[in-house]
């Protein structure tokens, strides 16, 4: 009865809204402006669900005196006390600000620079690891991005710069994108009239 | 040496005595009795000392065909029995008769002249030692009732006035009477005949044993004479015997019953004097029935006799049997007909089955078994036989037993595993896995000098100083582009266009990008924005990230301080957009009603960078800043269509452009900033160097030594063996 209940309302729903986008009378313009309404505060209250999650998550690890037990303890700490200074003094506050410039700016721009390290040293060990056709053009491929995307100190290099790479990047990868896009396109239009005639029921009982 | 039998309970008596040694009854003749001796006439006794035994004549008493069985209390009528049939009494204590199939025993050495009589005959000789066992059916007793009440009792039966007959084993054989003697031709067929069972009507009944179907009182294993002895036969045999024709091996054959036996009840021919207890018989058994005819017509048989009757199925025709002439006289039709269901296929009689009746249409509908057995002979034939029914013949039709049916010997299957060799040696490994997996091994401890973090940390300071070594000597060795790229050149024309972007004009900013590619999108965005601001447009960022807002207020102060935009006056933070695309949509239908104040709690739609601005389409431009293909795609599909034309510009991460590029192509954006790259040729095209400007040395020289890196170590790895690679090892640590 509960599977049957929610799958009525999602195939009532998304009937709805996409009538409203043929069909422009005000009822069904309001009707799907509410419903809506209805999913982004929902998205937002699931933002709220998901830090509660956290806390709950990183006090057990605390109560329970587990391994890392410690970080848990500052990340609580750090999450309750930015939480209670953004209530008090508003994210526009130049404290905010600055919690966010100092702390969590450097802190994932530091870890985009490991990624850069690591992504090198991957490339070096890649054939180490695998040595076969597939890593050689992979390896191939992305010098010569490298090479085309910038030039180099002493110069460019006519051939990479002018013609390899943008062969490359708007040919060969835009051919790609562009059929991973119909495939998105397509994928999202067939989950759509799933949910719409119920073979799918990401909300509820299957 | 001749024996007596006692009349009372039939154990015999040394000759010349005048009492039974057992029972004590006397061997004398009653006073007035008359012993009814070989060559005697009869003589007609007065019955009426039997009246007192007399059952009450009632219909219950009378037996008809189809009647189940009634046991009644015949000791009433003990008294009247014949001496004769007393003497056919068997001796409960004596071993039973042997059964018909099974070889009889072999004679005693000292019994040389008996040894001259057939083998069926033995018992008779050996009367002296062997006592039949007898056991007279209900019907048998009542028969003999009825006879008795008519007052028509043989006078040689009629105990104890009747002396005990001589045993016909003890008479010589030139004795005998000669319609025993002339049966003595025929005594293989008699044989067969008699050795068989009758079949009864109700299945409950025991069918007389064999010696006791005899009308003398003898056994019919007992011999035969085989030449009449006219002068020591009794008068009334005698005087039937002369005339007595004798039925050929046909006759005799419809005469007998279907059990087997002879049939017929010997009738005397007109003029002819037979005993009055035989007429009697008759005459009862054809006024109520016998009780061994079920199915015939008023059975003329005696049961005493009919008792003893064997089936004429098996009766040897090519034989010379003679039948007394009272057989003869018996007509076919006064027979019954045997019935086709009681008798098995090869001819046996069973007793236990009532003979059924088929309808003709129901026999023809019986298959033929010579068409249905498909099997061979010799396996047919140990399948049970069907003995009844519309199956009746057919054998291994139906299963011996419920749920029996032709069973099958299972084939066996070795219970060793067939495995290959290779999959012994897998199964082999996983259990050296599945071992190894509950066993504690040492984790190596990870060497501070192990040659892959040597080569980490190597990679790590060739990148540091590729990077920080031109930002921080501020050299600049990396050369200008030498073109532009023509979606750079579209935004900016689209910037600069102030027929698109009017002064003063509004314009929607996105900040969709993660602080970790700040760095890169905030250089690629500042020129572009940077251009705009000098046009005066009035700015409203927005962000479907949490952190957006953020960033849109570090992106206004670290890039555009030189402008000097507040937020409040110059440009208002719309804050973020919860519901990711659905947020987009519904800030697309109504930007008012999705974002209505700032993060500092003020109404947004009431400021001045939003006077006049009431929807998506009121906005001049649109640009997206943004580092995720998923989220500029989003832009793109729900805000488009209510910009109502409005130019859209996206300043993307070099990682996206792959993705996003393909909208720029199709028209949906009109123009493109990608990556640092895009930054520095935006700055170098309106020749204002920015971050661009000051990142593209490193960003330079960085792209040079991650090159070279990768070169180097890929000549590396393919130089060397690929024997010498190490197994992938979990244990260590980043």
């Amino acid at each position: 009865m509960k599977g049957i209940i929610s799958t009525a309302i999602a195939i009532a729903v998304g009937l709805v809204v996409l009538a409203g986008y043929f069909i422009e009378t005000p009822l069904l313009v309001n009707l799907r402006r509410l419903l809506l309404d209805w999913a982004v505060i929902l998205a937002a209250v699931a933002l709220f669900v998901g830090l509660a999650n956290l806390v709950k998550v990183h006090s057990a690890r605390v109560r329970d005196r587990q391994k890392g037990g410690f970080y848990s303890v500052v990340l609580v700490l750090c999450l309750l006390a930015t939480l209670l200074a953004g209530l008090a003094l508003r994210p526009e506050h130049p404290v905010m600000a600055a919690v966010f410039n100092a702390v969590q700016f450097p802190v994932e721009a530091s870890l985009m620079a490991l990624l850069t390290v690591s992504l090198v040293y991957a490339s070096v060990r890649l054939l180490r690891r695998r040595r076969n056709l597939l890593s050689v053009i992979f390896l191939v491929t992305a010098v010569i991005i490298l090479l085309g995307t910038a030039p180099l100190p002493f110069g460019e290099i006519p051939i990479l710069g002018d013609l390899l790479r943008p062969f490359f990047t708007q040919v060969l990868a835009a051919a790609g994108a562009r059929g991973i896009l119909i495939g998105v396109a397509l994928g999202s239009l067939a989950t759509g009239l799933r949910i719409l005639f119920g073979a799918d029921r990401p909300y509820g009982s299957r | 040496m001749a024996e007596i039998a006692c009349p009372t309970c039939g154990k015999t008596n040394p000759d010349g005595v005048a009492a039974c040694q057992f029972c004590g009854t006397s061997f004398q003749p009653a006073p007035g009795g008359a012993a009814i001796h070989p060559g005697e006439k009869p003589v007609k006794k007065a019955t009426a000392e039997f009246e007192g035994v007399r059952p009450k004549p009632s219909d219950d008493d009378l037996i008809r065909p189809g009647d189940p069985p009634v046991k009644k209390k015949t000791s009433e009528l003990e008294q009247a029995l014949p001496s004769w049939l007393k003497n056919l009494r068997g001796h409960p204590d004596q071993p039973p008769e042997p059964a018909p199939d099974e070889p009889p025993a072999p004679a005693p050495a000292g019994e040389a002249e008996r040894v001259e009589f057939p083998d069926w005959l033995a018992g008779l000789e050996d009367d002296k030692t062997r006592v039949e066992e007898e056991q007279v059916p209900d019907w048998l007793a009542n028969l003999r009732g009825r006879m008795q009440e008519e007052g028509e009792v043989p006078p040689a039966a009629s105990p104890p006035d009747t002396p005990a007959a001589p045993a016909v084993d003890d008479l010589p054989r030139e004795e005998m009477p000669g319609w025993l003697s002339r049966l003595g031709d025929g005594e293989a067929v008699l044989k067969d005949a008699v050795a068989r069972p009758a079949i009864h009507p109700d299945e409950n009944a025991r069918p007389l044993p064999r010696e006791n179907t005899s009308p003398t009182g003898a056994g019919t294993d007992q011999p035969v004479p085989e030449a009449r002895l006219p002068g020591e036969e009794p008068d009334w045999l005698s005087r039937l015997q002369p005339e007595a024709d004798y039925l050929p091996l046909e006759t005799a054959g419809e005469a007998l019953m279907p059990g087997g036996g002879l049939a017929g009840t010997p009738t005397a021919r007109p003029g002819e004097e037979i005993p009055d207890w035989l007429a009697a018989a008759a005459g009862v058994a054809a006024a109520e029935g016998s009780p061994a005819s079920p199915g015939g017509p008023a059975g003329v048989t005696p049961a005493l006799i009919a008792g003893g009757e064997e089936s004429p199925a098996r009766t040897d025709s090519s034989l010379p049997l003679e039948s007394p002439d009272w057989l003869s006289t018996i007509k076919p039709e006064q027979a019954p007909a045997p019935g086709p269901a009681a008798e098995t296929g090869d001819g046996q009689v069973d007793g236990s089955l009532e003979p059924a009746q088929l309808p003709t249409w129901v026999q023809a509908m019986r298959p033929v078994e010579s068409v249905v057995a498909a099997a061979p002979l010799g396996e047919s034939e140990e399948l049970p036989a069907e003995e009844q029914g519309p199956l009746a013949g057919l054998r291994g039709v139906l299963p011996a037993a419920p749920g029996m049916g032709a069973f099958r010997k299972p084939p066996a299957y070795s219970i060793k595993l067939q495995a290959s060799e290779d999959q012994a040696r897998n199964a082999a490994q996983l259990e050296r896995l599945v071992a190894g997996e509950g066993q504690r091994s040492e984790l190596p401890e990870p060497s501070l000098l192990g040659p892959a973090r040597i080569l980490r940390w190597v990679v790590a300071l060739l990148l540091l100083l590729a990077v920080l070594l031109p930002v921080a000597s501020g050299m600049q060795v990396a050369p200008d582009l030498s073109g532009y790229p023509p979606e750079m050149v579209a935004a900016r024309n689209v910037v600069q266009d102030p027929a698109l972007v009017p002064v003063n004009a509004p314009v929607l900013i996105a900040f969709d990008y993660e602080p970790a590619l700040a760095g890169e999108l905030e250089a690629a965005a500042a020129p572009l924005i940077d251009n705009l601001l000098f046009t005066g447009a009035r700015l409203a960022l927005v962000s479907t990230i949490p952190s957006g807002p953020a960033l849109a207020e570090r992106f206004m102060l670290e890039t555009q301080s030189f402008h000097q935009y507040t937020g409040g006056e110059e440009y208002v933070n719309l804050g973020y957009l919860a519901g990711g695309p659905a947020g987009i949509l519904d800030f697309a239908i109504d930007p008012p009603a999705a974002a209505p104040v700032t993060p500092g709690g003020a109404d947004a739609w009431s400021l001045p960078p939003l006077a006049g601005v009431r929807e998506l389409g009121d906005f001049t431009l649109l640009i997206i800043v943004t580092d995720s293909a998923d989220t500029g795609r989003a832009w793109i599909e729900q805000a488009s269509s209510h910009l109502q034309g409005r130019p859209v510009l996206m300043v993307i991460s070099a990682q996206a452009e792959p993705m996003l590029r393909p909208y720029y192509e199709s028209g949906q954006v009109q123009g493109l900033v990608t990556g640092l790259a895009g930054g520095k040729a935006y700055e170098q095209s309106i020749q204002r160097p920015g971050l661009g400007t000051a990142y593209w040395t490193a960003f330079s020289a960085g792209l040079f030594i991650s090159v070279l890196i990768i070169l180097a170590g890929g000549i590396w790895s393919l130089a060397g063996e690929p024997g010498s690679r190490k197994p992938y090892r979990v244990t260590e640590k980043p």
